[in-house]
């Protein structure tokens, strides 16, 4: 991986976003967000046109989905559908605390990881293994 | 003929057949001549020519006979004859004959002797012919009183008859029975002048009973008659009296001296009477009784008069039928109605029973029900008590309503008896099956009840449901018998619907409980949930605060290691200043939580400028400062919505105009962006001023952020008087985004929002609709998307103030 890791983080709860994305740009990666899965997939499609590709997506499950509605499996969605894009794309799905059985599911379908949002330094760890790999 | 032959050539021929009519011709014709036979009927030609030869003495009479002894010669001439002409006629001297006659012949008779025996003979004769004439005057008169005696006995048949005929019309238009035999036997005593009639028929219960037959009197004339019937008179049918042989052998009875009549009943009532008639009354070959008529004179009854009178009897007994029937379909007609009424009230009980769901309130309505609607004495319901049941082992039916005061005396006093014991209510539940006292002092099983001296007769109907008797419903009338099988039926019918009511009183009873549970279940599970949601929204809050607070530490460290690392090689009196001092002893604190600033120095070292720039600022630090006061703050907010509602309650007279004023200026809202509309008229409402505070900051918060996009935003706040009547509505109108159909619903469920990432908490919508409710009114919403979205609080408005009153007096 080149040094600059480029990073889409999709989250429509604003502090939950910003923190996160402070956390991964403090370590140094390239990171953008978007409020909502409709925005994200644009941004992820726009990125690959401009030969800017994201090496990483880091997906909230609950959120407005591609049609713009609050979807508790928005993320999901989300998910498919850049799978579908790039079957070989890095995702990690974050969830609340108390609602891992959906992130479970979410790996089972092809994401690469889930992070339980709280302590980011957890979510830094994920991106450097997936970049270390 | 011979002579008329024989003369009608030459003369001109009279003929008459007797002498009679020969004096008649003759005295219209004055004829030429005179032949007169001598042998006629009635008057002899003797006599006859006597009369003409007075009448006419110059007609020439001439008299035929074949006796011409010289006696009759000179008899002929002593009559008054001119002469005579022998039989059998000789044609040949006839005429000759007649001739000389017609010329003035005449033959003397010297003979005086002749002429006297002659007259003698004539007074003979007249006098028998005023014998015979005077015989038949007597004839006649003999005739004419048999005549009279014909004609009296065809009136009085007439009479009969018609009497019989008015008895016929005056009784086969009555139908009401006793009326008929009133009117039947007034009609014949007046009609036909008779000292006494009545009419007995046969008893049919009375018969079936003593399987003997009777024949009753139900009608008699007069004060005998009155009496008789009042004694109950009665005859065995086939017994020793007229009446009953009448009805025994189906025909007429006459007693013609009831001295000498057998079957004659001896009266003590009717002393003048000498005969008497007993007719059969039969309708559809049936003997439904007899007629009696008695009279004062002996032997007063022909035979014609008892076939009239059978005949009048005939019509009698269909008209008995008649009315019998016709008593009959009354009866019927009247069971059908009171039938009707029974189940009129019946359905009316139904309907009462169907809609009270509450048990003590159906049993109470019920009874009520019962006594107004059928009119009874007292009503009242006991049920089987099965805790008692269980505890003693006895089963005891327990009073569970009564009517009137006797039932709220019973009531109070817990009137129970016991099931299978000596008590109607007892009997009725453990037999199953409805008991009846038509003469409660009859009864052997009727509990003697002080509450209830004029009770008479009792029903006791048990109340059963699936095949077991849950209780009974007693039913009791100040009247004796005052129960039929119409009654029970329809009462019992009635009992039964009133067991399943119950019965389903009890189970909605037992659902209400059941209810009861399963809110407190749900309501649990629901607070559970509700939990469960605000940990999860207080999770979601909270989960950048670690991320912030990590930061925040990192950057402390690096800008303390930063500056320890350029004291590291600073001058020594610089190292001493006081400053230098401090850094040097964080150092150490943060040393003794095992980071090295050393450490951390050679990792910045490592880094670009540019790099580090981007790792470390202040800016930094204040931005996750302020994501942790942002985070903190819609966690606080959280609470005070969960909170809030429940807080203590201070109410007091709030007026909407001043709390409206007040939310807008607390909440920094410009004046260029509300608008508010106060009317007039508005009332007070009662509140808490606080929680009703934060209803308003809520739906003027949502009204702003729903217009967060809309450049010239305005909100509008219209208070008035609703047309609801005691309630003020406040209006809180944004021309927002509008909230879409499919939400609507949702806006009032805790944690649901539609604000995305700006921050709602999915509390305050609840919470604004928790306060309202407990202040018994309302929020409703209307929203078009696009267009903007009103929230109306409709509140209760307090009564009329003293102002008010005063205005209304003054005005």
């Amino acid at each position: 991986m080149t040094e600059e890791t480029r990073i889409l983080l999709v989250d429509d709860e604003k502090l939950v976003r910003r923190s996160m994305e402070k956390t991964l740009l403090r370590a140094g990666l390239d990171v953008e967000t978007a409020e909502s899965a409709g925005v994200g997939l644009s941004m992820f499609k726009d990125a690959q046109k401009n030969d800017e590709p994201f090496d990483i997506a880091i997906l909230d499950l609950n959120m407005p989905n591609l049609e713009g509605q609050e979807d508790s499996d928005a993320g999901l969605k989300l998910l498919s559908v850049l799978l579908e894009v790039d079957a070989d794309l890095p995702i990690v799905v974050l969830t609340a605390f108390d609602d891992v059985a959906r992130a479970k599911e979410a790996v089972a379908r092809g994401a690469h990881a889930y992070f339980v949002k709280g302590r980011e330094a957890g979510l830094l760890e994920i991106v450097n293994n997936i970049i270390n790999e | 003929m011979l002579v008329r032959r024989l003369l009608s050539s030459r003369y001109h021929v009279l003929e008459a057949k007797d002498g009679l009519q020969g004096i008649e011709v003759a005295k219209e014709t004055s004829p030429d001549l005179v032949l007169v036979d001598l042998h006629m009927p009635h008057l002899s030609g003797y006599e006859v020519a006597t009369r003409i030869k007075s009448l006419m003495p110059q007609v020439p009479v001439v008299a035929l006979t074949a006796d011409v002894t010289t006696g009759v010669q000179k008899r002929v001439l002593a009559a008054g004859c001119d002469g005579y002409i022998s039989k059998p006629i000789d044609p040949d001297t006839l005429e000759e004959q007649i001739e000389s006659y017609l010329a003035g012949k005449r033959q003397e008779l010297k003979d005086d002797g002749y002429r006297q025996a002659y007259q003698q003979m004539l007074v003979a004769r007249m006098e028998n012919k005023v014998r015979e004439l005077t015989q038949a005057l007597d004839r006649n008169a003999e005739l004419d009183k048999q005549n009279l005696k014909l004609l009296e006995e065809t009136q009085r048949q007439a009479r009969l008859l018609k009497a019989g005929a008015e008895v016929g019309r005056s009784i086969t238009s009555i139908l009401d029975l006793d009326t008929l035999l009133r009117t039947t036997v007034d009609t014949i005593c007046d009609e036909f002048g008779f000292y006494y009639a009545g009419v007995f028929l046969v008893d049919d219960a009375d018969s079936a009973e003593s399987g003997e037959e009777w024949a009753v009197l139900r009608a008699g004339r007069g004060e005998a008659g009155d009496a008789m019937v009042a004694a109950g008179h009665k005859l065995r049918v086939d017994g020793h009296s007229m009446i009953g042989a009448a009805t025994g052998q189906r025909k007429a009875h006459i007693a013609l001296d009831v001295g000498e009549e057998p079957f004659h009943f001896k009266n003590p009532h009717l002393p003048d009477t000498h005969s008497e008639i007993a007719l059969p009354l039969i309708a559809g070959g049936r003997v439904i009784g007899a007629l009696t008529v008695q009279s004062t004179a002996e032997a007063a009854f022909t035979s014609d008069d008892a076939s009239t009178l059978q005949a009048m009897a005939d019509q009698l007994a269909i008209a008995i039928n008649n009315a019998q029937l016709h008593q009959q379909n009354q009866q019927l007609l009247v069971q059908a109605d009171r039938r009707a009424q029974l189940l009129e009230a019946a359905a009316l009980v139904g309907r009462e029973f169907t809609s009270i769901l509450d048990l003590d309130e159906l049993l109470n309505k019920t009874v009520d029900i019962i006594c107004a609607a059928y009119g009874f004495y007292y009503a009242g319901v006991f049920l089987v008590d099965d805790a008692d049941s269980a505890k003693s082992g006895e089963e005891w039916a327990v009073l569970r309503a009564g009517q009137g005061k006797a039932g709220a005396a019973m009531l109070s006093a817990g009137h129970r008896l016991k099931v299978g014991g000596l008590s109607m209510i007892g009997d009725a539940i453990s037999q199953q099956q409805a008991r009846i006292a038509l003469d409660v002092g009859e009864e052997t099983v009727f509990f003697k009840n002080p509450h209830l001296p004029d009770t008479r007769s009792e029903m006791a109907l048990p109340l059963i449901v699936g095949g077991e008797a849950i209780g009974a419903l007693t039913i009791q009338s100040t009247q004796e018998a005052a129960f039929n099988n119409d009654d029970i039926t329809a009462l019992q019918a009635m009992a039964d619907q009133l067991a399943v009511t119950i019965n389903n009183a009890r189970l909605l009873k037992d659902l209400g409980t059941a209810h009861a549970e399963l809110v407190r279940t749900k309501t649990y599970q629901a607070i559970a949930e509700a939990t469960g949601e605000s940990i999860h929204w207080v999770g979601n809050k909270a989960a950048p605060i670690p991320g912030s607070v990590a930061r925040i530490s990192e950057d402390v460290i690096r800008y303390l290691a930063m500056a320890n690392a350029l004291l590291a090689d600073a001058a020594p009196e610089l190292r001493e200043h006081k400053f230098a001092q401090m850094l040097a002893e964080a150092a150490e604190e943060i040393a003794d939580r095992g980071t090295f600033l050393t450490d951390i120095q050679a990792e910045l070292e490592a880094q670009s400028l540019k790099r580090l720039r981007r790792m470390l600022s202040v800016e930094s630090i204040f931005e996750d400062l302020a994501i942790i006061e942002s985070s903190a703050r819609s966690i606080l907010n959280i609470k005070e919505d969960l909170i809030g509602p429940a807080r203590q309650r201070n109410l007091e007279v709030v007026s909407l105009p001043e709390l409206l004023e007040e939310t807008i200026a607390a909440m920094g809202i410009p004046d260029e962006v509300v608008r508010t509309l106060f009317a007039s008229d508005l009332r007070p409402v009662w509140a808490d001023r606080r929680q009703l505070g934060r209803v308003f900051t809520n739906l003027i918060k949502n009204g702003m952020e729903a217009m967060h996009e809309v450049k010239d935003k305005k909100l509008f706040l219209w208070a008035r008087m609703a047309d609801e009547p005691g309630f003020a509505v406040v209006d809180v109108i944004d021309h927002g985004a509008g909230i879409p159909p499919d939400q609507v619903d949702k806006i009032w469920m805790a944690f649901y929002t539609t604000k995305g990432d700006r921050g709602g908490t999915g509390l305050g919508l609840p919470a604004c609709a928790q306060i309202v409710g407990q202040l018994e009114g309302k929020i409703t919403v209307e929203s078009d998307a696009g267009l903007g979205t009103t929230f109306s609080v409709f509140l209760p408005v307090l009564e009329n103030t003293g102002d008010d009153i005063s205005d209304e007096r003054t005005g």
